[in-house]
């Protein structure tokens, strides 16, 4: 007799249980006609779970009436009573609705939770939309400068043109005081006196010489046309925010042709050593000695992240480099650190933007 | 051979029961009781052997019936979901009694260490057939004992696909494990109660 394998004694075992497909329950009947060890295997399995029919003898197989019943009862009474808790809950609810105080007004601490949470909200808010608005109106601003810059570079180069090839400027000598802005006297001829030239000239409009970055220049009244023309300067500092090339010699004032600085944003370092007085004519220049910090500090048009500088080219660049080719200083005179208003560059390469 | 199944009334009506008591509408609830009363009561007795056991359980495995209508999907039969919620609460009462009488109800791994095959050839007289009516109790008191002696996994696999004939997709479904894991737990029950039957069987010849 052959033996089963245990594929055959699954598949028989499949069928038995009427869990077979159609071809396990055909082979499963092939196997039953014709493999006697099949038919054995078959006959003492079903032998073996007839037994389990015993289980139910004398014993009741349909459920008594009364569990049914008690069943049921059961339901009902659990329905009932979640339903009737529901009901309490809600009258419950309603009640406390009912004795609630009306009123008006809200509790303190409510009040004062709510204005605290909105105040955390603008806080966080704002802590987090101020630096970038800030970040964004600044970029404008240097943006703005630099255009700024272009037009007075396209000035120069017009009145360059116009005039052989000179740069902007007025009579002036070597120790006249550069600092100060918008006097009238003769003999105070300041640095910003030159390039007023081009502003009475119509070369440039004077609202070009305040960078919209620096503080001071903002919200300036407008220069009437007639008042220029009879003003031999900058009414004063806020009208020009922007440093030039030093012109001491009006001969020697002639547009480079190798790429110089001619223009940057305000020199940081005698920013504030003008001590300004009611009258103009008495003003004076703190004399300024450099230190480390002064030697590094950039223009504040543009938080002292860096200067716009306007070359003899017409290009215009933003930097946080003072020191620029042949390691000049653009704010500053080669071998000099303290200063009273009145220095001069001692050669033609040591650029000096003032004031 | 093996007992009829329920008999299954028409599809369309059991859909149309099954929405009204998923509405709870209590009468079709009543109706679905009254419907499967008989097969669940059947399994419990079978499975618990405890009267008391199986009458609550038959009570729980309703209620849960009824709690739970709001999840049933009704396009699924409910039979196999009754029988669910029904193997699960008879665990449940197994666990609690064992934990107040500390008895072992056991489990046994799901791969037999002897084939079919060869428990069931052991059987030397499987012809024999009581005659009288106190044979046949005698031997309902041994088949019970040996249900009973059986690890609580295998006893309640061997039931579902004996007497309620359920596929193994569907004992896969309601015993929350792998098909190839209810043919393997079948297999080790088989192996189980034929080899105890069998030793019953010798000592009697004996």
């Amino acid at each position: 007799m052959r033996t089963l394998s245990k594929h055959q004694q699954d598949i028989l075992l499949d069928f038995y249980f009427d869990c077979a497909g159609q071809e396990e329950a055909d082979t499963a009947r092939q196997l039953l006609d014709s493999h006697k060890g099949a038919r054995e295997f078959y006959d003492k399995l079903n032998h073996s779970l007839t037994a389990l029919e015993n289980l139910d003898h004398q014993e009741h197989a349909s459920c008594p009436d009364h569990l049914v019943e008690k069943t049921l009862e059961k339901l009902y009474s659990h329905q009932s009573i979640t339903e009737s808790i529901k009901t309490d809950r809600l009258n419950q609810l309603l009640a406390d609705e009912n004795h609630k105080i009306v009123t008006k007004r809200q509790s303190f601490w409510r009040s004062f939770a709510e204005a605290v949470s909105v105040a955390a909200a603008i806080v966080i808010l704002s802590g987090v939309f101020v630096p970038v608005t800030r970040q964004m109106r600044a970029q404008a601003w240097q943006t703005a400068c630099q255009a700024n810059l272009n037009k007075i570079s396209q000035g120069i180069a017009q009145y360059a043109g116009d005039n052989q090839g000179t740069l902007p400027s007025v009579e002036t000598k070597a120790g006249n005081p550069w600092w100060k802005v918008g006097s009238t006297q003769p003999q105070n001829q300041s640095n910003t006196r030159h390039v007023w030239v081009m502003v009475k000239r119509n070369y440039v409009n004077p609202k070009m010489f305040a960078c919209p970055g620096n503080c001071n220049s903002r919200s300036l009244p407008a220069l009437e046309q007639e008042k220029i023309q009879s003003m031999p300067d900058f009414p004063d500092r806020r009208y020009i925010t922007y440093s030039f090339q030093l012109i001491c010699d009006t001969n020697k004032a002639v547009l480079p042709s190798s790429r110089t600085p001619l223009m940057s944003d305000v020199n940081p370092i005698f920013e504030k050593c003008v001590k300004l007085t009611e009258d103009y004519s008495k003003a004076e220049f703190n004399p300024v000695k450099l230190s480390e910090k002064l030697l590094k500090v950039n223009s504040s048009s543009h938080r002292g992240k860096g200067q716009n500088i306007m070359f003899s080219d017409g290009g215009v660049k933003f930097t946080s480099q003072r020191v620029l080719d042949q390691n000049d200083d653009i704010f500053t005179l080669n071998g000099r650190d303290t200063y009273h208003g009145t220095e001069t560059p001692s050669c033609d390469k040591d650029v000096f933007l003032v004031p | 051979m093996k007992k009829n199944a329920e008999q299954v009334e028409t599809k369309n009506d059991e859909q149309e029961l099954l929405k009204r008591y998923i509405s709870g509408d209590k009468e079709a609830f009543q109706e679905l009781v009254r419907r499967y009363k008989d097969p669940l009561y059947a399994f419990l007795r079978r499975f618990l052997n405890q009267q008391q056991l199986v009458e609550e359980t038959f009570q729980e495995t309703f209620l849960q019936l009824y709690r739970s209508r709001n999840t049933f999907e009704k396009d699924r039969p409910l039979r196999p979901w009754l029988f669910t919620i029904a193997a699960n609460k008879a665990r449940d009462a197994l666990r609690k009694q064992q934990r107040h009488e500390t008895i072992s109800i056991g489990t046994m791994g799901d791969s037999a260490d002897l084939s079919i095959n060869d428990v069931v050839n052991s059987l030397t007289s499987y012809d024999v057939t009581p005659y009288d009516e106190a044979e046949k109790t005698e031997q309902a008191e041994k088949v019970r004992d040996i249900i009973a002696q059986m690890p609580e996994n295998l006893r309640e696999i061997l039931i579902l696909a004996y007497f309620e004939q359920f596929s193994y997709k569907q004992m896969a479904e309601i015993l929350s494990i792998p098909i190839g894991t209810v043919k393997s737990r079948l297999h080790t029950a088989i192996v189980f109660f034929t080899k105890k039957w069998k030793s019953s069987t010798a000592d009697e010849n004996y």
